[in-house]
């Protein structure tokens, strides 16, 4: 039986894995055939650019997501924190530099306070970044009046459309690099072993040791200031703040996560999985749109093929314990 | 008396098993009209299961069951009830936010439904009104919310529930069960259940299982004892005292050899003290104080809710716990917040009760599980984990522990239970302990394994680790300790040395605990 179990145990860990490759493979070939201009160098980069926003979003919610926890105040901090940069630069006078730390700093903030709710308040996580959506959504459209939000920065254009390697856009560049260190911080240090100890079984992990406050704390954290670098490469490629221009990222990047294999009851899964559901998400809007489909289709389309793909890879034996 | 009666309820050769264990066999029992019965037992002997076999939560085996003459085999609880057998559960079963006869007529509302399909509320209340006015506890309003009630007055309604339903499904004499009634309950409120139990003696029969065998003899008319499963008498209202049925609930044979009892080391005053508590109280803990010497193993024995767990919990900041009171660890006094991981950095290991959320981590690997308390052992770069180091760290202690698995990176799910058991320990021993406070650290583990651990245990004496060892297996209890003490309700009711060449007998210690 414990031959069986742990053979049982590397099919799923191989299916988690192979189910988001296929069907990326699937997409590619499929959007290839519509049209040949989706795996041009061009489109690739745009590729790229695009999904560099969620990319840093999803991989934030993954340390939030491995310990069990949920995060859905993450849209709205990408767009606080794009709203709040915007105003800033055009009316403050700040440098890119100065509006970059503040912008940080503030989603560290939003990630302290959901922290705070939830390890120190004992708000269920649930709940308590529900709430702090809409709070935070809601002083995002009121610092801004409603209205939008146009600046002109060079630094700024520079830091998510520049090129400093070759052809790569540089937020993609930014992303990639933040996202291997991340990968590299959930699967290696004592930091990410703790998340999944928590995630997989806290009363546990609280009696051997581990500082369960402390490591629910910095994962919030983590989430924020990811989120807050995605809201500012998200206006610096813009140059607009907009109401609500994050909010979509909440269900695509929960999604991505669980694409890429992490359960959502935590424990389960990895950082470095995260891109496979990136990929897939990010592949299907482009596609859709390189073919040519209406953007309210496309809408309908992202939204049922994640349907399709969240079933196919998510782990039942494991929906028990969805917190 | 009476010309030779028929039993209402018979069970003959029952048996019942989960996943090939088996719980209890070759079970026969009666029960009479108007006859209060008692199972005696052990924790583990069988006479919980047998109560919910009776009451339809778990299918027998093996075995028949004939009520009121006809088969009887109830696939639910449900159905039992629909039979006249109803169940007072240990933890109440009513819903405290539904009134009183919402209570009694749950999941039978379809019974009293009227023109729409809605609730016939009016005539639910009507019939609770009137079953509680007969039962004498005319003091219950059935409109009230059931949570307003007392403790006790709540067990009062949970027994009237038996009635009302069994009248409602037209069974003249009920049988109802009652598991551990008297567990939460004060001296009064027992009192006040005993007495309503045999004014309600006329009109059904009732099954007592409680932990304090005096209660057995105050109450039953007739008593069966159980051990390891099996029915092993039966007692009738003249023959017993409490002395005679721990006679025959205990006296197994103990060997020397499985618990090792050659190489038990032997502690004097001259070694240095590890664990000092001092007046551990709180919750119903009251004022337990002892040593714990090196390479002692210290036992704390006595019944499910004597309060040994939460002494142990008091030990390692295993919220809750006990506040009040003292434990010092090699001199140094642990504090009241954090203490967990303040008990952890003074070298205290702990072996939790519920192995599958306190001990191990099941979706994690052996090697992650074994390197949880000791991660910064495993690293190469601070704060990064090193894959290598921890893979040799787990292969070191699968290979000292005998663990059988395919390797460190097997997850721990799937290990028996005696192998987790030994990861739990692993992950104790790879931080390096100086006292390690086991709470039934063999349940759950097969033969092979206890023996196992058994002698890892006398190992780590030997090494001059200090022992605090809590269970609720007596031989295990005795074979093992160096001193027993024993609680009863939350005290400290005796201290016994147990020496290899005098060890005390199971009964002179359950004569303590009950």
């Amino acid at each position: 039986m414990a031959a069986a179990g742990a053979s049982y145990a590397r099919n799923r860990a191989m299916m988690g894995v192979l189910v988001p490759v296929l069907f990326l493979v699937l997409l590619v070939v499929a959007f290839t055939l519509l049209n040949d201009r989706f795996l041009s160098w061009v489109n690739l980069f745009n590729l790229m650019r695009q999904s560099s926003i969620l990319l840093l979003v999803a991989t934030g919610t993954t340390f939030v997501i491995l310990m069990g926890a949920i995060d859905l105040s993450i849209g709205s901090i990408v767009t606080l924190v794009a709203i709040t940069a915007a105003l800033l630069l055009r009316d403050s006078g700040l440098g890119a530099a100065e509006v970059l730390l503040i912008g940080a700093a503030i989603g560290a903030a939003c990630g302290l306070i959901n922290g705070a709710l939830v390890v120190y308040a004992r708000v269920p996580a649930f709940v308590a970044t529900l709430s702090t959506m809409i709070v935070f959504g809601g002083v995002s459209t009121w610092v801004a009046g409603g209205a939008n939000v146009t600046f002109r920065n060079a630094d700024m254009t520079w830091l998510a459309s520049g090129k400093l390697i070759g052809q790569i856009p540089n937020s993609g560049l930014w992303a990639l690099a933040i996202f291997a260190v991340a990968a590299f911080v959930g699967a290696r240090s004592i930091f990410g072993r703790a998340l999944y100890a928590i995630g997989a079984g806290e009363t546990t992990a609280r009696l051997s040791g581990i500082n369960v406050p402390r490591t629910q704390m910095v994962a919030f954290v983590v989430s924020g200031v990811l989120c807050a670098l995605a809201g500012l490469m998200l206006v610096a490629r813009t140059s607009t703040g907009t109401a609500r221009m994050g909010d979509d990222l909440l269900l695509e990047a929960i999604a991505a996560v669980v694409m890429g294999g992490t359960a959502l009851s935590g424990g389960a899964g990895g950082v470095h999985r995260t891109i496979l559901g990136v990929l897939v998400i990010s592949v299907l809007k482009n596609g859709l749109n390189v073919a040519g489909v209406h953007p309210y289709v496309q809408i309908c389309i992202t939204g049922l093929i994640v349907i399709i793909a969240v079933t196919l890879t998510l782990d039942r034996s494991r929906l028990a314990f969805v917190k | 008396m009476n010309a030779p009666r028929k039993p209402i309820l018979e069970i003959r050769g029952a048996a019942k098993s989960f996943a090939g264990v088996t719980v209890f066999e070759g079970v026969d029992l009666d029960i009479y009209a108007n006859e209060i019965i008692g199972i005696a037992g052990e924790n583990g002997a069988g006479k919980s299961t047998t109560l919910k076999m009776i009451a339809g939560i778990h299918k027998p085996s093996k075995g028949t069951m004939t009520l009121f003459g006809k088969p009887y085999n109830p696939d639910r609880y449900t159905d039992a009830v629909r039979a006249g057998v109803s169940m007072v559960f240990q933890e109440q079963a009513l819903v405290p936010n539904l009134r009183v006869y919402e209570n009694f007529f749950l999941s039978h509302e379809s019974k009293f439904t009227r023109a729409g399909g809605l609730v016939d509320s009016g005539r639910m209340i009507e019939l609770a009104e009137r079953h509680l006015r007969e039962l004498g506890l005319g003091h219950v309003d059935p409109r009230r919310v059931t949570g307003s009630y007392e403790f006790h007055d709540r067990q009062m309604i949970e027994i009237a529930k038996a009635f009302v339903l069994a009248d409602f499904f037209k069974v003249e004499h009920p049988i109802v069960l009652l598991d551990e009634p008297t567990a939460a309950i004060g001296d009064k409120e027992v009192a006040l259940l005993f007495e309503s139990i045999r004014r309600f003696r006329d009109r059904a029969s009732f099954v007592l299982i409680t932990h304090r065998l005096a209660e057995y003899v105050t109450l039953c008319d007739r008593l069966y004892v159980m051990k390891d499963g099996r029915m092993v008498a039966e007692m009738g209202k003249g023959d017993f005292a409490t002395s005679r049925i721990h006679e025959a609930m205990v006296g197994r044979a103990r060997d020397e050899e499985y618990y090792k009892e050659g190489t038990q080391k032997a502690v004097t005053a001259a070694d240095p003290v590890l664990l000092s508590v001092k007046g551990i109280a709180g919750g119903h803990v009251q004022d337990v104080s002892f040593d714990l010497r090196q390479g002692e193993i210290l036992g704390i024995g006595g019944l499910v809710g004597c309060g040994k767990e939460e002494v142990a919990r008091a030990i390692v900041g295993f919220e809750p716990f006990p506040t009040s009171g003292t434990v010092t660890v090699k001199g140094q006094q642990l504090p009241l917040r954090k203490r967990g991981p303040a008990a952890i950095a003074a070298s205290v290991g702990f072996v939790p009760k519920e192995r599958k959320t306190e001990g191990i981590i099941p979706y994690l690997s052996v090697a992650a599980n074994t390197s949880l308390a000791a991660l910064g052992k495993v690293t190469r770069l601070p704060g990064i984990i090193s894959a290598a180091k921890e893979n040799a760290l787990a292969r070191e202690f699968i290979k000292l522990l005998h663990v059988r698995t395919t390797g460190p990176r097997q997850l721990c799910q799937f290990l028996s239970g005696g192998n987790q058991q030994k990861v739990v320990m692993a992950k104790w021993l790879a931080r390096g302990v100086d006292v390690l406070v086991l709470d039934n650290p063999t349940r759950g583990v097969d033969v092979g394994a206890k023996e196992e651990i058994y002698g890892l245990l006398r190992d780590l004496t030997a090494r001059g680790v200090a022992i605090l060892l809590i269970t609720d297996d007596l031989l295990e209890l005795i074979g093992l300790s160096n001193r027993i003490l024993i609680m009863r309700d939350g005290k400290v009711v005796t201290e016994r040395p147990a020496p290899p060449e005098a060890k005390p007998t199971e009964q002179e210690l359950v004569g303590f605990m009950v």
